[in-house]
């Protein structure tokens, strides 16, 4: 489901009269008279809230010979929320564009030919410095405190606040073989 | 104009936009805003009504001259609606037919207050 469907449904979905409609749909499938009846509502309402249930993909309409019937469209229903989140949004490039843009603003302003200048003191940024440092490690490498030492030295010489913060961020992780690196990125 | 029919219909249309006002507060708290909306529009009917009732009161002195002024605009706008109801129909426009009913509904009933206060008149 794309995220401009998924926001239609959901508005649609928001109102008492339409889920009481849905609920009533779940149960058999009915005509516009008898779930006036059901919800006390008029026959006029209750197309007017099938119509838009309809536009959603949310109800379908089939003619017998007297009535037209209305049914629930159960595979719209089938989808969960976390299906739709997952789902790419149109906003995620965007999004992904802006961070870097914010990501590399923070590295221009604390690195300065290859050295960190000072440690952020806001954790946001100082995550992303500790990630630019930790490239430097290869990934399914066990480094001894000393090897991780002099590869921090060469950006920070406060390398054991450095070596402590990044484990404590989980992007290096340690026992008594020596370090290794953790974060993919 | 005859000063106590004349308050009397006011007082009318004024009690029902009040009430019709208090059922759109109670179906938007009840999540049914949609419906809240097809009330504004009722709620203007009588409001309309309350301007156009004035406006005869202005305009004509005699009492059956107002009457006949007012009747004979709400006639013609229910025509309109009338008319606007058919072609909703006709497009299976589900949300005109509703706002057209909701119109014709409330100018029904005002016309039908109305006629019982100048039942002579008309």
């Amino acid at each position: 489901m794309i995220e401009t469907d998924a926001i239609k449904l959901f508005k649609c979905l928001a109102d008492k009269s339409r889920l009481q409609i849905l609920k009533s749909l779940i149960l058999e499938d009915m005509y516009v008279e008898r779930l006036a009846e059901r919800l006390n509502l008029t026959p006029a309402t209750i197309s007017f809230h099938l119509r838009k249930l309809s536009e959603i993909g949310a109800v379908r309409s089939y003619k017998t010979q007297y009535y037209t019937m209305y049914s629930l469209c159960r595979d719209t229903f089938a989808v969960t929320i976390l299906d739709i989140l997952k789902e790419q949004s149109d906003e995620a490039e965007l999004q992904a564009r802006r961070e870097q843009a914010y990501r590399q603003k923070v590295i221009d302003s604390f690195f300065e030919y290859g050295k960190l200048k000072s440690i952020p003191a806001q954790r946001k940024k100082e995550r992303i410095v500790l990630e630019e440092i930790a490239k430097a490690f290869e990934m399914g490498r066990i480094y001894s405190e000393r090897e991780v030492n002099i590869i921090i030295a060469d950006f920070n010489d406060d390398f054991c606040t450095i070596r402590r913060d990044m484990i404590s961020e989980n992007l290096m992780d340690r026992d008594e073989r020596g370090y290794w690196r953790i974060f993919a990125g | 104009m005859n000063k106590e029919q004349t308050d009397t219909f006011i007082q009318y249309l004024d009690t029902r936009t009040s009430a019709i006002q208090d059922e759109i507060t109670r179906l938007v708290a009840d999540n049914r805003r949609d419906e809240g909306d097809f009330e504004k529009i009722r709620a203007n009917i009588f409001q309309m009504a309350k301007t156009i009732f004035q406006a005869s009161q202005k305009a004509y002195l005699e009492d059956s001259e107002s009457v006949k002024f007012f009747d004979s605009r709400l006639t013609m706008i229910e025509h309109t609606w009338r008319t606007s109801l058919d072609k909703a129909k006709d497009y299976q426009d589900d949300q005109k037919i509703l706002q057209e009913q909701v119109k014709l509904e409330a100018m029904d009933e005002i016309r039908t207050t109305y006629k019982r206060i100048w039942e002579a008149s008309l």
